[in-house]
């Protein structure tokens, strides 16, 4: 039970924190946590937009739990994210003409996996033989995926009419469909439960995670056992890019159907606190990115109704990464 | 005249870096990998910014930076050493707090839509003065002296010195802090030198490319000033060319710190031995 | 009078009781042993004594008057210095650095200074080294002589030495005996931890005895046999240790030629089935090369190595580090090397672990090598017997052809080491090729069928006419 109990404190805490901070500055904090809530939940089209946010946190949380679960830093989920929207967008709007709507969408997801994969490869390559620490990796590779972005909306794949730096729109057999009888939630929303419950399969029930999660608590017994390290870094570092990577993609043919700066929008960075606020556990990634889903699209009524700006969010979401580290350790340590 | 600038220009871009660079030598001789540092030069940036434009005291201003790149430290410290939480983990969490601290503060200190005040100005020659005599004190420091030795023992291997009589935490936590002032006068060159307004998340990753200059210069002071030298002239470079009209997008240029900071790690960190304790919490 | 002593100490860590009414009397200008078993308790009171561990309850009294001791520098200013059984210095720092690491002083250190007073620290102690040699290029007993250097510098009267023989060779020991009789000539106090009677015989002048946290005995030494210490040490007499029957070695089932690894100068042996080939030696003669080759983990430099009744399993001889991932549960840990090489195994299908076949590996694993915890439990909360068990339960669990074990009773009890030596000598009989690779002399004589020493990164076959421990002491110093 306290598995679940601390996680809660640690938010409540947050939340108590984030309150005092408000009251500090002049608002009330009730008022702004019951704008916070209506935001997200308050109607059917609040509570579906915090659903489809909750879907691609949920996936990079997941990329993020499986890697440090592995021991391995992957702080690189934005840039990740980033590739896997490039090339989905360059895929959907320059490459792919005519074909079954099924296989254009299918193609323009692998591809956005694949593209995150490889780009968290380079992190993986640099590790194993250059002795880089993926920390540092993947952050830098943050940057130069966002300039990417950036580069190809001013220039190869800015729209036709060239007025806004952003893609043209997906074709609409790229695109995926929205969920029967649904305004927002798109066909690929189930992969956020589908997926974790596969990651629980590996890491509990596989020769895979067994592997994984050992290299990741005890890098030096692993060996020994016959496990390679090197070569389990490398493999959950392609899976957790992959993962980042296809959210990307799913952003781009599920809700924006563009590409545009700043589409990732620190999703990298939240995904970290979903999965630590989750243990990095990949069943409970769910309810936590459905925690952080709902404080982003709380966040625009909380603006406007109590004159609170939207970064504040980005408080308590590091309010809840030091909560958990905080109780995490409590209890003797990872 | 155009050598002049670049050289100057070069200098400016490599203060910043030189600062956060050396702070977080130091605490990583201490054992600390204080991936926060990011977080801490935004902080300083920001302080710097609204106590000199509130003011318009320059040395104000800079005190103000260090204050906060101290605090912003010392959050880090209660966790990573206090709590013995993953340093990874913390300084991740401390970024993310300096960019939503700053964006929420800068929104409620100053309208939206109006144009932001600017904030006064130190000239260049104290930076360097700064810059120099932080490196030269860092190098003798470490070297020469009783608490630099405790400091690098600390670090190379915690159980020994704390055997040996040393306070393992305390030293590492005045490391941190310390390498928290550091980064956060870096920061303040943003706001007081390179610009005299703030911008969010201004760094740009500077904190990250500091840390990777700690591994470029193998641990030593001057190495690490070279180093930051060179991406200061490599960043120079790059709008040289720019003004030259050389035709590259301007997204592509500005990657190149990054994609030099990675070529240099790739080039490098696996020929250097960091202190052997560093990132490991220490229980006693 | 006593100058220092330690009454009614007690001292538990978490859920184990380490100390429990322990007590100590020090007088001025003696060597007092410190004996008892692995886990009696012998580190924890010294280490009470030196600040690292303040005691839950009880009295540290000096010339009469209690005092405080809750920091390594509390003991410092008091004169009570600690030697550890291994350094304690920082091997980055060079040897000058390391003399002044702990001492208080002003801000400055120069060079020239520093350099000058180390060489007449190294000179009055007798060890010929250079001052600016980084620490990690010395060599075990240098690095000794320089921590006992390091804390003299202090002046320190009060010397704790913590198994400080159990790394030497048996010249070195020799002169490390010398030095503290050296020591106590000139007026100081010291406690010595020792396994080993003729050390204590030899120069100590009292000894007391540990035993499950508690001092049983405390005697002058002079008139004490090895009989009566040894029954206060376990508590019953001890049983005659004997050599095994002759065995009748099976097939050929390993055999090394001329292999040369870092750290390994030419190993040649062969192993067969049913037999124990014992390697003695001092630590840090290519134990760790040898085990880390049969790892798998360093790579093979020159010469061949040929299993020839795969396949060959290993225990190694770090269980908290290399042999046991201590945050993965007992059953995990079991299978470990079978999810690397999922296929062979029959525990996963499709990659997929099959729970009904770990249930019964698990539980067969736990019965037959009656290890005290659930299939559920971490590793990490086994006790280091139990950690053991586990080790060689899972070592089985290939059936392998060749068993090769480092130091298996290390840091075991009486009780739990003896299961563990019954263990192998089992396998032994059933036929597997059992490679035993210590640094104890005692289990390397009561269980290897043949003997052999490594020395320096060689191997010198010992024997069987001449299989005594003079003869074995005189290979492991590289004799002829």
């Amino acid at each position: 039970m306290r598995a679940w109990i601390e996680p809660l404190l640690a938010i409540g805490l947050a939340l108590l924190l984030a309150g005092g901070l408000l009251l500090g500055l002049g608002a009330d904090p009730l008022a702004a946590l019951a704008a916070l809530a209506r935001g997200a939940f308050g109607s059917a089209y609040a509570l579906e937009s915090t659903l489809t946010r909750a879907v691609p946190l949920c996936l990079v949380g997941l990329a993020v739990a499986l890697a440090f679960r592995a021991g391995v830093w992957n702080i690189g989920g934005e840039g990740q994210i980033c590739v896997g929207a490039l090339v989905a967008a360059a895929l959907g709007t320059r490459a792919l003409v005519g074909g079954p709507a099924a296989a254009q969408v299918s193609l323009v997801l692998l591809a956005g996996a694949a593209a995150g994969a490889l780009w968290a490869g380079i992190a993986a390559w640099l590790r194993v033989s250059r002795g880089v620490s993926e920390v540092l990796s993947t952050i830098l590779l943050n940057f130069i995926a966002l300039l990417g972005v950036a580069f190809a909306v001013h220039g190869p794949l800015q729209e036709a009419a060239g007025a806004y730096p952003q893609s043209d729109a997906l074709g609409a057999a790229a695109r995926l469909p929205r969920l029967a009888g649904l305004e927002r939630l798109h066909a690929a929303a189930p992969l956020a439960l589908l997926l974790p419950g596969l990651a629980w399969l590996l890491l509990f029930r596989s020769a895979a995670g067994l592997r994984l999660r050992a290299v990741g608590l005890a890098p030096e017994a692993a060996r020994y056992a016959g496990v390679s390290p090197p070569r389990e870094v490398v493999r959950v570092l392609l899976i957790s890019g992959g993962i980042a990577g296809l959210a990307g993609a799913v952003e781009i043919a599920g809700v924006t159907a563009r590409l545009f700066e700043g589409l990732s929008g620190g999703l990298g960075f939240t995904a970290i606190a979903v999965a630590l606020l989750a243990r990095l556990h990949p069943l409970a990634v769910i309810p936590a990115a459905l925690f952080f889903a709902s404080l982003a699209t709380g966040s625009g009524a909380l603006q406007r109704a109590a004159h609170v700006p939207k970064v504040l969010v980005q408080v308590i979401e590091a309010l809840v990464i030091f909560l958990s580290v905080g109780f995490a350790l409590r209890r003797g340590g990872r | 005249m155009l050598e002049l600038g670049f050289a100057f220009a070069a200098l400016r871009l490599s203060a910043p870096l030189g600062f956060a660079a050396l702070g977080e030598l130091v605490a990583q001789r201490s054992g600390v990998l204080n991936i926060g540092i990011e977080g801490m030069m935004l902080t300083g940036a920001f302080a710097a910014f609204a106590a000199g434009a509130a003011t318009g005291s320059a040395p104000l201003a800079c005190a103000a930076a260090v204050a906060a790149g101290t605090a912003m430290a010392g959050v880090f410290g209660a966790f990573a050493i206090g709590r013995r939480a993953d340093p990874i983990v913390c300084g991740t969490g401390l970024n993310l707090l300096a960019l939503g601290g700053t964006g929420t503060a800068q929104r409620l200190l100053y309208a939206p839509g109006e144009p932001l005040p600017s904030a006064p100005q130190i000239a260049w020659p104290v930076w360097v003065a700064l810059l120099a005599l932080g490196a030269l004190g860092v190098g003798l420091f470490l070297a020469y002296s009783r608490p630099g030795l405790r400091l690098r023992a600390a670090g190379e291997r915690a159980e020994a010195a704390h055997a040996q009589g040393i306070d393992v935490r305390r030293v590492r936590w005045s490391a941190t802090l310390f390498g928290g002032a550091c980064a956060g006068l870096g920061g303040a060159c943003l706001t007081l030198w390179i610009s005299d307004t703030f911008v969010e998340n201004m760094t740009a990753g500077r904190g990250f490319i500091a840390l990777a200059l700690v591994l470029f210069g193998a641990f030593r002071a001057w190495r690490i000033l070279a180093g930051a030298a060179l991406f200061g002239a490599a960043s120079a470079l790059q709008f040289r060319l720019q003004a030259a009209g050389v035709e590259i997008p301007y997204n592509l240029l500005l990657m190149t710190p990054y994609v030099l900071t990675l070529a240099v790690l790739a080039l490098f960190a696996g020929r250097v031995r960091p202190p052997g304790d560093l990132a490991r919490p220490f229980e006693g | 009078m006593p100058s220092i002593a330690l009454r009614e100490i007690h001292k538990r860590f978490g859920e184990t009781v380490a100390l429990s009414g322990a007590s100590l009397e020090l007088a001025s200008g003696e060597i007092h042993a410190l004996l008892g078993e692995n886990g009696a308790g012998k580190t924890t009171l010294v280490r009470t004594l030196c600040g690292l561990h303040p005691p839950d309850s009880g009295r540290i009294e000096i010339d009469g008057e209690t005092v405080g001791i809750p920091s390594p520098r509390r003991a410092q200013a008091l004169g009570i210095g600690l030697v550890h059984q291994h350094f304690m210095g920082v091997p980055a720092l060079s040897v000058a650095e390391n003399l002044v690491l702990g001492e208080p002083g002003g801000l400055a250190l120069r060079p020239r200074s520093l350099r000058a007073r180390a060489r007449e620290m190294l000179e009055r102690w007798e060890l010929d080294v250079d001052p600016d040699t980084p620490a990690r290029e010395l060599s075990v007993g240098q690095l000794q002589r320089l921590e006992i250097a390091r804390v003299l510098g202090g002046g320190v009267e009060t010397l704790v030495l913590d198994e400080p023989t159990a790394v030497l060779a048996p010249s070195e020991v020799g002169e490390l005996l010398a030095l503290l009789e050296r020591l106590r000539d000139e007026g100081r106090s010291l406690v010595l931890i020792s396994h080993k009677l003729e050390e204590i015989t030899a120069v100590c002048d009292r000894v007391s005895v540990l035993r499950g946290g508690r001092t049983v005995a405390s005697r002058e030494v002079a008139g004490l046999d090895a009989a009566r210490l040894g029954e206060w040490m376990v508590g019953r007499a001890l049983p005659p240790r004997g050599r095994p029957a002759g065995t009748t070695p099976g097939p050929l089932a390993l055999r090394l030629e001329g292999v040369k690894a870092e750290g390994l100068r030419g190993i040649d042996l062969e192993l067969h089935g049913g037999e124990v080939l014992a390697l003695a030696g001092i630590d840090g003669n290519g134990q760790l090369p040898l085990e880390e080759l049969l790892a798998g983990v360093r790579p093979l430099g020159a010469g061949e190595l040929n299993v020839l009744r795969p396949p060959l399993a290993l225990v190694s001889g770090d269980r908290q580090r290399t042999g046991l991932a201590l945050d993965l549960s007992l059953a995990e840990n079991l299978i470990l090397p079978a999810a690397a090489r999922p296929r062979q195994s029959g525990m996963f299908r499709y990659g997929l672990l099959r729970a009904g076949e770990l249930r019964k590996a698990a539980g067969e694993a736990i019965e037959r090598h009656d290890i005290r915890g659930g299939e559920r439990a971490l590793a990490r909360q086994l006790s280091g017997g139990n950690q053991q068990k586990l080790c060689i339960a899972r070592s089985l669990r290939a059936r392998p052809g060749v068993l090769a074990v480092v130091n298996p009773t290390r840091g075991l009890d009486v009780r739990a080491a003896a299961a563990v030596r019954g263990e192998l000598r089992a396998l032994a009989r059933e036929g597997t090729a059992v490679l035993l690779i210590s640094t104890d002399l005692d289990e390397v004589l009561e269980l290897g069928d043949r003997i052999a020493v490594l020395f320096r990164g060689a191997l010198s076959v010992v024997d069987p006419a001449r299989r005594n421990r003079e003869r074995i002491g005189e290979l492991m110093l590289g004799g002829e």
